[in-house]
Parts: C-alpha cells; sequence; structure tokens
C-alpha cells in the first residue's frame, strides 16, 4: 500500500495534467447518466498502462508466486481506486438531487443499481486481471468456457449500461420483476468472479514486452 | 565455472534463437558480437529472466551462474546478476534516488548511499525524471545502479552507443575493476566491434540464418583471428584452393581475401609471390567478409 500511495504521490507532483484529466473522468462519470458504466469501463482500458511491468519488475529476484502477487496486488490497487470513483459518483448522483435522469432509476431500483455496481466492479476487475495475465500466453480455455464465464457477463453487463440508452425514458429493466434482474446481473457477477479464480489459477508468467511497456507506461 | 548456458532455444515471432551452449568463467569478459537481428538483445534477456524460456514448445534451455538453477533457485540467480540494459528498465516516472530505494532492497548488500553517491559522480541530474533524462544519463543511472551491490554476473546491452568518448573510456575502465577480484564476470554485447576487440577475452559470435540465430563462434579473439587472414592481390583468385576463401572485397587497385585455414597453415598453400601479401584481419574485418559472403 505504501508503495503505491508513493507513486500516487509522485504522478500528483510530476504530472499535475494527468491527474487533472482523472479528476474530469470522475466528473464524467459522475454525469454520464445512463451512461456512466461504459464511461467507466472506457477509463479502464485506458488505465491498462498501470498493470503493465517495467522490464526492472520482470528482472527482479523474485520467484514466479512472488511476482504474481505482487502484481496482483498492483491490479487490486488499481480496482480499488475504481472503486473509489465508482462510490463517489454513487454519493454524488444521490446528494445532487436531479442531476440525471439516472439518479432517478438509482432511486427507484437501488437494489438492481447495487447488484449493477456489483458486476460493473467485477468487468473491471476481470479486464484487467486479463491484461496483466497476458491470458494469449495461457493454455486455452475453450471457446464454451470462454463465453460462458468471460463474454456473457461483458453482454450482460453493456446490456444493462446501454439500456436506458437504447430505450430511450423506459430501460427494460422496468419491464418484469426487479428480483428477475437482480439476480441476472449477480449471476453475471459470479460467472466473472469464476472466471477471475480460473485465470489465476491458470496463469503462467510471460514474457517482458518491449513494445507494450514502452507503448502503455503512462500513469 | 560462473555461468553455464545449455541448449538455449528462444522462439520469438518468426524469429528463433536456436540451441546456444556456451559457458563463462570466473573473471572473464565475454563480448557478444553479431548483425542486428541475430539475437543478441534476445540471448541477453533470456539469461537476466525477461525473456523466459517456458512460452513456447520450442522453448528450452538451462542456465546457471554458480550452482544456482535459473528455475529452481530463482532468487539467487537473478540476484547474482546486475545489468546495463539498451532501453530504460525502470519506470521512467521515478527520480533517480529513487530506483535505488524501490529496487535496491532486493538486492542483498545493496548500498544505497554507494548509489547515490554514484549518481552523483556520474552527474546524473538527481531532480529529473528518468524520462526526462538523456539516454547516455540513463545508462549511466543504470551503471550506478549495478555497481552498487555485489554482483556474480554483469549483463551490459549495447551500453556504449549512447555514451560520448570520454564516460565510454571511463565505462571500459570501470569493467575491467569488476573482474578483477576474480569472482565476477561480464557478458557485454556491442557493435564497436573494434572496441570490444581490446576488453573482451572471450567472443560470442551469433550468425543468422534466414529466421534462426545461432552460434557462429566461441572462443578466445587470439584464437578466432589467428584461423583468418586476408590477402590482397590485383588477380589471380585462381591460385588460392577455394575451400579457404570466406569472402572477398574489390578495392579500387586491388582485391581482397579473407582466408580460412583451422591449421594455420596459410604460406604453404598459396604461390610464393602471394603468400608474402598475407596479414591477420581485424575482428571487424572478419565479421564484414563472413556476413557478407553469408548475404550472398
Amino acid at each position: 500500500m505504501r508503495e503505491h500511495v508513493r507513486m500516487e504521490w509522485l504522478s500528483l507532483k510530476h504530472m499535475p495534467v494527468f491527474w487533472l484529466t482523472r479528476i474530469l473522468f470522475i466528473a464524467l462519470v459522475i454525469c454520464a447518466g445512463n451512461l456512466q458504466g461504459f464511461v467507466m469501463m472506457l477509463g479502464c482500458a485506458f488505465s491498462l498502462g498501470f498493470v503493465f511491468d517495467s522490464e526492472e519488475e520482470c528482472i527482479l529476484p523474485l520467484t514466479d508466486e512472488e511476482m504474481k502477487r505482487r502484481r496482483l496486488y498492483r491490479v487490486g490497487m488499481i480496482w480499488l481506486r475504481y472503486l473509489i470513483v465508482g462510490l463517489i459518483g454513487i454519493a454524488a448522483a444521490f446528494l445532487l438531487p436531479g442531476l440525471t435522469e439516472f439518479t432517478v432509476v438509482m432511486r427507484e431500483k437501488r437494489l438492481l443499481f447495487a447488484a449493477f455496481f456489483v458486476l460493473q466492479m467485477a468487468l473491471i476487475y476481470e479486464t484487467m486481471l486479463e491484461n496483466v495475465t497476458k491470458r494469449k500466453h495461457m493454455e486455452p480455455y475453450g471457446s464454451v468456457k470462454k463465453f460462458a464465464f468471460g463474454i456473457l457477463p461483458t453482454i450482460v453487463f453493456f446490456t444493462y449500461a446501454l439500456s436506458g440508452f437504447l430505450r430511450e425514458n423506459r430501460p427494460f429493466f422496468y419491464d418484469g420483476a426487479e428480483w428477475i434482474h437482480v439476480c441476472i446481473l449477480l449471476v453475471a457477477a459470479a460467472l466473472l468472479v469464476i472466471y477471475c479464480f480460473v485465470i489465476c489459477r491458470e496463469w503462467k508468467l510471460g514474457d517482458f514486452e518491449p513494445s507494450k511497456a514502452k507503448k502503455l507506461s503512462g500513469r | 565455472m560462473l555461468l553455464k548456458c545449455e541448449h538455449l532455444t528462444k522462439k520469438l515471432g518468426q524469429y528463433q534463437l536456436k540451441d546456444v551452449s556456451f559457458t563463462l568463467e570466473k573473471g572473464m569478459i565475454l563480448g557478444v558480437i553479431g548483425i542486428n537481428g541475430c539475437g543478441k538483445t534476445t540471448l541477453l534477456r533470456s539469461i537476466l529472466g525477461s525473456y523466459r524460456l517456458d512460452q513456447s514448445p520450442e522453448d528450452a534451455g538451462e542456465l546457471w551462474i554458480g550452482d544456482w538453477h535459473h528455475k529452481t533457485q530463482v532468487k539467487e540467480y537473478k540476484g547474482s546478476m546486475a545489468y546495463v540494459l539498451q532501453e530504460c528498465p525502470f519506470s521512467e516516472f521515478m527520480h533517480p534516488f529513487e530506483v535505488g530505494e524501490k529496487y535496491g532492497p532486493f538486492y542483498q548488500g545493496f548500498d544505497l548511499k554507494k548509489f547515490k553517491d554514484l549518481v552523483k559522480k556520474y552527474e546524473v541530474p538527481e531532480k529529473k525524471m528518468i524520462s526526462e533524462l538523456s539516454k547516455g544519463q540513463v545508462l549511466r543511472l543504470q551503471l550506478a545502479f549495478a555497481q552498487s551491490y555485489p554482483a556474480r554476473l554483469y549483463v551490459f546491452d549495447e551500453p556504449v552507443g549512447n555514451l560520448d568518448v570520454e564516460f565510454r573510456d571511463g565505462f571500459y575502465e570501470t569493467v575491467r575493476e569488476l573482474v578483477s577480484n576474480e569472482e565476477s564476470s561480464v557478458i557485454l554485447s556491442s557493435h564497436l566491434v573494434t572496441e570490444l576487440e581490446g576488453i573482451a577475452d572471450e567472443l560470442l559470435w551469433l550468425g543468422k540464418k534466414d529466421d534462426e540465430g545461432y552460434v557462429r563462434y566461441h572462443g578466445t579473439t587470439d584464437e578466432l583471428r589467428d584461423g583468418y587472414r586476408i590477402l590482397s592481390a590485383e588477380d589471380g583468385e585462381e591460385a588460392i584452393p577455394p575451400e579457404m576463401i570466406r569472402g572477398k572485397r574489390i578495392r579500387e587497385s586491388h582485391k581482397e581475401w579473407l582466408l580460412q585455414a583451422t591449421d594455420g597453415d596459410f604460406a604453404g598453400r598459396l604461390p610464393k609471390e602471394m603468400a608474402g601479401n598475407l596479414r591477420y584481419p581485424d575482428l571487424q574485418e572478419i565479421m564484414y567478409f563472413v556476413e557478407k559472403e553469408e548475404e550472398r
């Protein structure tokens, strides 16, 4: 934790413009209304640079297990950042009345929204984990397993995230009982969590990738 | 013996460095040479561990530093190496001193004070981030880090290309000092073959055919040079035994041939008038002729 906080402090000290971008991103998340989830995913994609290692990280005298723990820890820290940003977004939506239509949905269907947020955080973690484990180096899972555990929950997430956008004024989760939607979202999140465990279990450390490290070394 | 590399094979996309085996004794400096893309950096990265030998079915090989195996005693193996690489291995968003503070504790016997003193001595700006440093300054920073703990094997990948002439001299001096205790060894890759010739005790010459890198020569510089001669003459190629010719260069006034004879008997196989025109080649000439001939 200390190391992560120190690196955050360094980036604030030396890259204030980058932090301004971050603050703008938080503002965007808060104001994104029905697209909040989508915007957060976008931010997550841009942040993948954090989980790429410098060459030094690959050369350090650590066992494979220690190196994996180190990378997982870093993913966890970045995930924590998204959790905090997400919670700030939710708090702001609750505290600032009439900000967006999304606020109305959040207040009317709290349980459904909570389940959506759980799925969103699971998806962010899974995206980063896939990246840090460089899945292409691993044994293939088989397309059925990958579809069921990885792709299907992603489709569920984006369907809910974009439903208000696609069906203005009448998102489809107003159809049917709330608990059905909550179950769908939680099952999708559970599948992702299982998928994360599978990825961790079958994770084989890969080669250092100089081009990616160079391109994505930005904090 | 300090380093043992057995049947190292590493596949990267279409390219493959194939079946590299060599040993390096304590107190020796091994120069790694070869044309661009022959696999010098791939070899050094494989030794350092940033390229792993288990990523594709073709990948193979065993590495030891002393008795430490690269897979079973990873911490000891990796902890006994220090390195200076072409590309900066550290996060670009750190200050020079932070490199020592963050990564130093991973290495046994790391002396932070010594590191800071060396950073100052090498005139690396302390207050700039690594991304703001010049390539030469980054190399000096790496050198300071490498010298701040007692390593057994020093791996230098093209370290001198971005250094000014003055610092380059000092660098070679430092390399000699590193092996002077007869306990450590150095692997040094460079394009500056002539400079390498002056410092390396042994050479590992990597060749490249199609998409495959392989060991063309491993041994001392003198042994390599002893096996070759340059013959200068206006003409008369038909008088040279064809099996001796390893390359040919046409100059304005004359022609030059690189001849090879494993037993060292050059004069005995040539007409008397030609034998007088033989001379020893330097390393760069051997490389030039052989690689040029290979291209053909």
